[in-house]
């Protein structure tokens, strides 16, 4: 993958995955948030495992930058709940020995129903 | 205009302090999955620009999520949007103030500027993030 930009409109492969009661305190725990409620997954946490799942599938090389980070939450997300990543490529480029991506994110859950959706921006040197 | 009690256009948001260290960044690394040498590897991050390992923007936004979360409670979980911009890096020994006022309120909404800087006065984030009513 390094060098090599996903073309505009590839789509990953869909992803199920659950937020457990214990990663989300590790989370919590991780980023000291001290406003969320106990019974409340907090919903940057459910953007962090959807990116997660999105650097498992598009490998970058080391020293890839977040650029731009957008999302939409749409309702709570109940720990342990059964969960599913859909993500596409929405724009990609290279430039001057700069590769510049960004990904669209859609979390659904079981019914189908969107839960969060937002959009990822990585620079990346394509050396 | 507005209807949303207690918010006021020009207000400000309740302060979000947190201090870096670069083991907050690992444990971060672990939890994420983002194993990125740029966050986690002095030798790595010190042949970078940065010259030193920097946090994960994630890291940095999640200040920006709580306080939204302070300010809108559940409002935020289930209608919070927002758009961030990471502008500088966030490095480990810093101290993080995530800042905002209220934009506008009307419609059954709330736009909201957010920033987080760090001791210095660099600006690290900046954000436009929303609640709807």
């Amino acid at each position: 993958m390094i060098g090599r930009v996903p073309d505009k409109g590839y789509c990953f492969r869909r992803t199920e995955f659950q937020l457990t009661q214990e990663w989300v305190a590790d989370y919590v725990g991780a980023v000291e948030d001290s406003a969320i409620d106990v019974e409340v997954t907090p919903p940057m946490a459910v953007a962090t495992q959807a990116i997660r799942i999105l650097l498992s599938e598009m490998p970058l090389p080391p020293g890839a930058l977040h650029g731009g980070q957008d999302l939409e939450f749409l309702r709570p997300v109940g720990r342990g709940e059964q969960l599913s990543l859909q993500a596409r490529v929405a724009n990609s480029s290279s430039r001057r020995g700069l590769i510049v991506i960004a990904v669209d994110l859609v979390v659904e859950d079981r019914s189908g129903a969107t839960v969060m959706r937002g959009r990822s921006t990585i620079m990346a040197s394509a050396e | 205009m507005g209807g949303i009690r207690g918010i006021s256009e020009g207000m400000e948001l309740p302060l979000v302090e947190k201090e870096l260290t670069q083991e907050k960044i690992n444990r971060y690394a672990e939890v994420s999955g983002d194993l990125n040498p740029l966050h986690i590897d002095s030798r790595f991050a010190e042949n970078t620009p940065f010259g030193g390992t920097i946090a994960h923007g994630m890291l940095v936004l999640s200040s920006l999520s709580e306080l939204m979360e302070k300010t809108f409670g559940k409002r935020w979980i289930t209608s919070g949007r927002i758009k961030a911009r990471f502008r500088g890096a966030a490095r480990p020994n810093d101290r993080l103030a995530t800042s905002g006022t209220v934009g506008k309120v009307d419609d059954g909404r709330a736009i909201c500027h957010l920033e987080c800087r760090n001791q210095e006065g660099t600006l690290l984030v900046s954000a436009e993030a929303m609640v709807t009513f």
